[in-house]
């Protein structure tokens, strides 16, 4: 069985204290900084990830996908917010208890409104899902604008 | 009916069935939400995959489906409160089923979907 013990021996680091409170409750994620910039991530589907069938669910995974090309859309557009636009993801085969999902996402066209961003889902070296997802960049507007608290 | 260990931890969902279309309905709150306070983009995905394998499977008469494809685009955002999601079957051959769905609060459609599943057991 793969495990915790095969994330940290691949170099992966939790990532600890998720921003979202969704993450706390469908993690730990993992990290790696890749040597030639980018980042790869993973996680090890457990017992409560899985469905009726007993193998993960499919919104366990897609969820996974959405948090790792989020990564990917932030990483590429600086300090500039992103919202997602779209996700599309193929199932290719099951990734059952104890499994290590991994995924290295790629950037593939950024514009000057939308990101693109792609990533293959591994299993010990072959394919489970692949993702296709379209993020749009938000312009931040004035650090001091701030909307109006109502008085009284 | 979305009843496995990750329905469970992500959940509870009610569930709503009429012949034509297969309805979801969940409560988000806290645990569900991103930084931004809104509904997690993966909770969002989740609770659309949940919706479309249940279309498909009522039309499977019962059998289990698993995804082979499902998009889903995010249209709108949502915060704590219910969301309904609904999904439907477009087409049903022997293997494989077609579906589309959509998820709303208070009649404003927050993102649709459509899905591809195998019938499991199916040649």
């Amino acid at each position: 069985m793969t495990g915790e013990r095969t994330a940290l021996a691949l170099g992966y680091q939790p990532i600890l204290n998720p921003v979202d409170p969704f993450e706390h409750v469908i993690g730990p994620f993992y990290a790696r900084a890749e040597q030639d910039g980018g980042a790869s991530y993973a996680f090890q589907v457990r017992e409560e990830h899985t469905n009726m069938t007993g193998v993960a669910h499919g919104g366990m995974l897609m969820s996974f996908a959405d948090t790792v090309v989020a990564h990917a859309a932030f990483a590429a557009n600086g300090s500039d917010h992103v919202v997602t636009l779209s996700m599309s993801a193929s199932f290719l085969a099951p990734a059952r208890v104890g499994d290590l999902v991994e995924c290295r996402p790629k950037l593939i066209r950024k514009t000057a409104e939308i990101l693109f961003v792609g990533g293959e889902f591994m299993v010990a070296g072959e394919v489970i899902l692949s993702a296709r997802s379209l993020w749009k960049t938000i312009r931040m507007r004035s650090k001091t604008a701030k909307i109006p608290e109502i008085q009284g | 009916m979305p009843a496995g260990p990750f329905s469970r931890l992500t959940g509870p969902y009610y569930v709503h069935t009429t012949d034509a279309q297969y309805s979801l309905l969940i409560n988000i709150e806290h645990m569900h939400l991103n930084r931004g306070q809104s509904v997690h983009g993966g909770m969002l995905l989740a609770i659309s995959d949940n919706a479309n394998v249940g279309a498909a499977e009522v039309q499977a008469g019962g059998a289990m489906v698993s995804t082979i494809s499902l998009h889903c685009d995010f249209i709108g955002m949502a915060g704590r409160g219910w969301l309904e999601a609904t999904a439907w079957v477009n087409r049903k051959t022997s293997a494989l089923i077609f579906t589309s769905g959509e998820i709303r609060v208070r009649g404003d459609l927050i993102m649709t979907s459509s899905g591809i599943f195998k019938v499991l057991g199916a040649k």
